[in-house]
């Protein structure tokens, strides 16, 4: 498959047009009907409601169509954190109108994951996902609220969002409103100081109605997390500052979702997940220490293909 | 004004409360330092509104974006030196994001003068108002911040407030006369515009007095609103060539080099007076400190003076 520059492409209905590989283009043209949402006023979900493997591989092919159009975008993070965010829009259907819960994602580069999800759920449509990262685009590299106004807070600066998810815990509990408020924490985020400010505050404060899930896939940048700062013993960390601490098998959708459907108020204290995960999301062809990764369109059309086999 | 007393931390910490009764989306957040900044007043009379987040200023800032997105509206306080800790996560969330979070710094300046330069904040103003959606003021005294503490909890978006720690004479006699984003000219004088922020507009003041026994009149204005900038601002100063801007903060970065971004493309002869890029020191007391940084009532009008006869003024 050769590419030859770029092309626009639009469709009736939709907000502008976008530029396209012609590879790209033929892939956007040879999704499934049923799975595009030509208007995100007419959110017709897709609904795999127990069925997470066909769910976990259409996500995983869409967050590779992404990074595969946008020749950019952190792949692995986001192949890493697919699994446990769209069991947090399961259970929780955060930042939406008709729910009281809020999902933050503080490691904010794995933005692609958080878009595939979205399309999956019907707030953003597939054909926009194939604009990461360009000018214009609500999909920004981390996610922006400017921009995108779907998401709770714009993130991208790590360390952050734990903060901001003991703020809006507090704020659900002046206000008496109930709800749940979740935050996805790398593994290597964690070595920012602020967040351990934060675990402090959740603690302190009694926010039974924060979760924060961690990512615990081994790696950052540079290398692996315990080379590079040693992380563990991570749950004792928790532990130590005031949290219920639960340890769960990352690449297990249905784990996730039941073990988030579970947790209630825990003891006025606020619960901490740590969900082993791996950075290429089980794709073996993905090395797992990378940390940026680039679809060939062979890898893409085999990982669309398994799919659709 | 008797009431209000002469201190413009009280003066933060009385008018908070009075805010307080009115409005209560008002809740106050403290990086333990409300004995110090009297935010403990709130405390006191709406503990379930008032939280002390500890010795941790970014958190701080974090929980105050999480607070305006549940729809309230956060006041963080905290001193000055240290609130700068946590402006990237004042950049990348409440400022990009456009959060309703008012900000109020005490111990600006040189205020804290016996602390020495760790705490003697001279950076704020330029770190502030460089934020995109960031509205910046500087009040003068306690009539001052008591009006301009009331109009920012209006403002929609965030605000920084600028406070010292204790000292500030009298300005305005009425909450009324100190207007959000505009201006005030206090004195009127064709020589010499001088523009003043915080304390300086009382020593600005004090060497207009000193001025014209030299026969130098100078007008003189407060430009409390630092960000957004009254466009008014180049016209108000037209009746003189030269103006002179004072600010207790570096002069790299300040109310000054705003007011030059403004009035540069103007033809105006501008001097910026402040702190001569460098760090503060310890001192018994403030008016030593700000003689020795040139900045009392005689070594303005010393050096305003220079620049009005166009004397060489020194470094």
């Amino acid at each position: 498959m050769k590419e030859e520059g770029l092309v626009e492409y639009g469709r009736v209905g939709e907000p502008r047009p976008i530029k396209l590989t012609e590879a790209g283009k033929i892939v956007l043209d040879l999704i499934d009907c049923d799975e595009k949402v030509n208007d995100v006023s007419d959110r017709q979900k897709c609904t795999f409601d127990e069925d997470y493997g066909e769910l976990l591989s259409q996500v995983r092919s869409k967050i590779v169509f992404e990074v595969y159009q946008a020749k950019m975008g952190h792949l692995p993070s986001s192949l890493s954190s697919a699994n446990i965010i769209a069991a947090v829009f399961k259970v929780f259907k955060p930042n939406s109108v008709e729910s009281k819960n809020s999902f933050i994602l503080s490691k904010g580069h794995a933005a692609p994951a958080l878009y595939a999800i979205m399309a999956q759920e019907g707030i953003l449509s597939e054909y926009e996902l194939a604009s990461l990262c360009s000018i214009g685009s609500r999909l920004q590299g981390h996610p922006d609220k400017r921009f995108l106004a779907e998401v709770m807070v714009s993130t991208g600066s790590l360390g952050q969002g734990l903060s901001i998810g003991v703020g809006i815990a507090i704020g659900k509990k002046l206000r008496n409103v109930g709800g749940k408020v979740v935050v996805l924490l790398g593994d290597g985020e964690l070595e920012e100081g602020q967040i351990w400010e934060a675990a402090m505050s959740a603690a302190a404060n009694n926010l039974d109605n924060l979760i924060a899930i961690v990512d615990r896939n081994f790696y950052q940048m540079n290398g692996s997390t315990e080379e590079v700062k040693r992380l563990e013993p991570l749950a004792g960390k928790w532990k130590s500052f005031g949290w219920d601490v639960l340890e769960v098998d990352g690449s297990r959708v249905d784990e996730l979702v039941s073990i988030l459907r579970e947790i209630g108020n825990r003891q006025s204290k606020p619960t901490a997940i740590i969900a082993f995960t791996e950075r290429n999301g089980g794709i073996e062809s993905i090395d797992r220490k990378a940390f940026y990764y680039i679809p060939t369109y062979e890898e893409y059309a085999r990982i669309r293909g398994k799919r659709n086999g | 004004m008797d009431s209000v007393s002469l201190s413009l931390r009280e003066a933060f910490g009385e008018k908070l409360v009075e805010i307080g009764e009115e409005n209560d989306k008002v809740i106050v957040l403290d990086a333990d330092v409300s004995a110090s900044t009297r935010s403990f007043y709130f405390r006191e009379r709406f503990p379930k509104r008032f939280l002390n987040v500890g010795i941790s200023e970014q958190d701080m800032m974090g929980i105050a974006a999480g607070l305006a997105i549940e729809g309230f509206v956060p006041v963080a306080t905290g001193f000055s030196m240290f609130i700068l800790r946590a402006w990237e996560q004042i950049r990348n969330t409440i400022s990009r994001d456009n959060l309703n979070v008012k900000i109020v710094a005490t111990h600006a300046g040189l205020s804290d003068y016996a602390d020495g330069s760790s705490h003697q904040c001279l950076e704020d103003i330029a770190l502030m108002r460089v934020l995109p959606k960031m509205n910046v003021v500087v009040p003068s005294d306690p009539v001052s911040v008591r009006s301009l503490l009331d109009q920012i909890i209006e403002v929609r978006g965030p605000c920084y407030m600028r406070l010292g720690r204790d000292y500030s004479p009298k300005v305005y006699d009425k909450e009324e006369e100190v207007v959000f984003g505009k201006p005030n000219v206090l004195e009127d004088g064709g020589d010499v515009t001088m523009v003043a922020c915080g304390l300086m507009v009382h020593l600005a003041l004090e060497a207009r007095r000193i001025l014209l026994e030299d026969n130098i009149r100078a007008q003189v204005l407060d430009l409390h609103t630092i960000k957004p900038l009254d466009k008014e601002l180049s016209r108000l100063c037209e009746r003189t060539d030269k103006v002179a801007t004072i600010e207790e903060h570096n002069v790299l970065g300040g109310m000054g080099s705003a007011v030059c971004e403004m009035l540069s493309e103007k033809g105006f002869r501008i001097k910026r007076f402040g702190v001569m890029d460098m760090y503060g020191e310890s001192s018994r007391d403030y008016i030593g400190l700000l003689k020795k940084f040139e900045l009392d009532a005689n070594s303005l009008a010393k050096k305003v003076k220079s620049f009005v006869k166009g004397d060489p003024i020194g470094p």
